[in-house]
């Protein structure tokens, strides 16, 4: 089981960008996403600098994949992707325009998390159009995930620690949350590195708003599960960047897998949730009865 | 186009003046897998008798996705409609695309909203693929975008026009699964009735919980939509309270008929196969007038106050929205 780095997928400033990815070269991890899934109009991190980083990650011996946005729905958006798709590098394509377009340019490329890959024959599908790997949806769980690898000959991969990313809007939250529209854009959800946090108004849940996505507010770790995470015959497990503590994450984990003793309090993560994995709500255990008599 | 979430819908629907109706089998192989609702294979026998006799069309969704390697109940649903002679199949899983794209090559074929092709480019590969003849369009597009996919793109293109509305862009929304555990996409229903709970307050109003999760409270003279986590009230990080992703409000676009036609859409779509027959007759019935109007007036096209108070009547309380269709 190899680690990999997802995209970064906050709004930040190119000095944090930069010290960001200084510090990724250190990281455990084999394989380093860098792009923009969340929103184009982004102004620290456009194509230019995205293959300055990549440069160097790949000169650090690092696999370098570049990853398109989730959501696309008019032509200056499908101009960013083009733009992409012209590096020098790898793709993961984050929906059906960007695999299209990276099959028709013979370019490498990846199923991202966000093109629904839900079973074995999707996966096949994908394999036969000659993807070299895929992200499954984070809403996968364990039993899921495994025989999607069972049956497949490439990398398959899956979320295993970060605030997931759950949802993309044509809405921008950030600027809502302004009373603004996305012709008022001017980057202000780089003033949230971390995203936005809205919560219930008793605590009993909330999300993370970013720019046009929306984030879970709970840490997703699947890092107390080294020993199922050993077991698996998927490739990679990814870990989505933060601004603070990613180094130490990546390392926790690497040890885990090779089987050493961790001290979670350390890492100082508080409570974090594993529904997906655990075919589970994230957050409080439900009767697993519920679930299966409304399947039956 | 009119939803039906059973025969006596259907009927309302044609009765109304739709074109076409769409439904889903009961069980998981569609989006509104709701208690109590959908078509059974003889209720199907019976609507697409009825629809075929009065010259409309049958459109079926089979448009969850197969989580794992069981996939025969997407492929039965699927065989079994094409049996019974529906006028298209609504998919968006591709294992089911390409099932039945291969095993059925005159069958037509809808994407769904749920396989959340957003670009000509994406809906192009759809007809590459599995030789799909429409995409029912997300709700994520300014008419202007519209215009652009349809110029790009000899795929017919389905619009939303009235009803729920998703703000997070169909097929790749995780907010309901995160918290439920139980997923939108798989199970076939967005905010399951079984996680969500009404519980009075002592001020008269109503907290609304979905597995736990306060998502608004609602004071005595408040309503609120189907409760959803994307229509939820939350706080701030400075205390206010407020809908932070969408206003409890319902898709009306019935004003923008004209442009939806000349931006080069097909097919006009209500959403609400869980709604009620009196709703699928007004909504259907509104749509048929306004449609109608455009055709005859043309330029001179403008909604008549009968229509929005009806549309607004049936609205499950809060407002209404252009959506994206009115702008970022």
């Amino acid at each position: 089981m190899k680690l990999s780095l997802g995209p970064v997928l906050y709004n930040w400033d190119k000095d944090t960008v930069s010290s960001f990815y200084e510090e990724a070269i250190e990281m455990p991890v084999a394989r380093v996403y860098i792009g923009q899934a969340i929103c184009t109009q982004r102004k620290s991190f456009k194509a230019k600098e995205i293959e300055e980083i990549a440069h160097t990650l790949q000169e650090a011996g690092k696999e370098v994949i570049i990853s398109t946005p989730a959501l696309v729905s008019n032509e200056a958006e499908l101009s960013f992707i083009k733009e992409l798709l012209r590096l020098p590098f790898a793709i993961e394509a984050n929906e059906m325009s960007a695999l299209s377009l990276a099959l028709k340019a013979k370019k490498e490329v990846y199923a991202g998390p966000h093109i629904e890959c839900y079973n074995t024959e999707d996966a096949a599908f994908l394999e036969g159009l000659g993807v070299k790997g895929i992200t499954v949806p984070m809403e996968l769980n364990k039993e899921s995930i495994e025989k999607i690898a069972a049956v497949s000959n490439i990398d398959i991969e899956f979320a295993a620690h970060g605030h997931l990313p759950l949802a993309f809007s044509w809405r921008c939250y950030t600027l809502r949350d302004q009373g603004l529209g996305k012709a008022d854009c001017a980057n202000q959800c780089g003033a949230h590195p971390e995203g936005l946090t809205i919560k219930a108004s008793d605590n009993s849940g909330g999300f993370r708003i970013n720019g046009t996505s929306v984030l879970s507010m709970e840490i997703y770790s699947l890092i107390e599960k080294a020993e199922e995470l050993k077991q698996s015959k998927s490739s990679h497990i990814r870990i989505y960047p933060e601004l603070k503590g990613t180094k130490d994450i990546a390392d926790a984990f690497s040890d885990a897998l090779k089987g050493k003793e961790l001290d979670l309090t350390a890492l100082g993560l508080g409570d974090t949730v594993s529904g997906y994995f655990d075919n589970e709500a994230n957050k409080i255990k439900i009767d697993p009865t519920i679930k299966q008599r409304a399947l039956a | 186009m009119a939803p039906a979430g059973n025969l006596s819908s259907l009927k309302a629907a044609a009765e109304a003046g739709a074109d076409s109706v769409y439904m889903g089998f009961s069980g998981i192989t569609n989006a509104r897998n709701f208690e109590g609702l959908n078509f059974t294979v003889e209720d199907l026998k019976d609507g697409i008798e009825y629809l075929h006799k009065a010259e409309k069309k049958l459109y079926l969704a089979i448009n969850t996705f197969a989580e794992g390697d069981n996939l025969s109940p997407w492929f039965e649903a699927v065989d079994k409609a094409v049996e019974l002679g529906v006028d298209a199949l609504i998919l968006s899983d591709l294992a089911v695309l390409r099932y039945a794209s291969t095993k059925y090559p005159e069958a037509e074929l809808h994407l769904s909203v749920q396989a959340s092709a957003t670009t000509h480019e994406a809906i192009n590969f759809f007809k590459e693929q599995f030789n799909i003849k429409r995409a029912v369009l997300p709700r994520v597009h300014t008419i202007s975008e519209i215009r652009d996919i349809h110029e790009k793109t000899d795929v017919e293109l389905e619009a939303f026009l009235l009803g729920g509305l998703c703000i997070n862009v169909e097929g790749r929304c995780f907010l309901s699964s995160f918290v439920t555990g139980a997923s939108t996409n798989i199970e076939g229903a967005c905010s399951p009735s079984r996680f969500v709970r009404f519980e009075g307050t002592d001020n008269g109003g109503l907290d609304i919980r979905l597995n736990g999760t306060l998502l608004n409270s609602l004071g005595a003279d408040e309503s609120s939509p189907y409760p959803t986590c994307c229509k939820g009230r939350y706080h701030r990080p400075d205390g206010s309270r407020t809908y932070a992703m969408e206003e409890p409000e319902s898709l009306n676009a019935v004003g923008m008929i004209p442009e939806l036609i000349e931006a080069g859409i097909t097919a006009l779509k209500i959403e609400g196969r869980q709604r009620t027959k009196s709703y699928v007759r007004e909504m259907t019935g509104v749509t048929r007038e306004a449609v109608d109007e455009y055709y005859k007036n043309g330029d001179n096209f403008s909604i008549k106050p009968e229509w929005s108070e009806k549309i607004l009547r049936t609205f499950e309380g809060g407002g209404q929205t252009f959506g994206a269709y009115g702008g970022k």
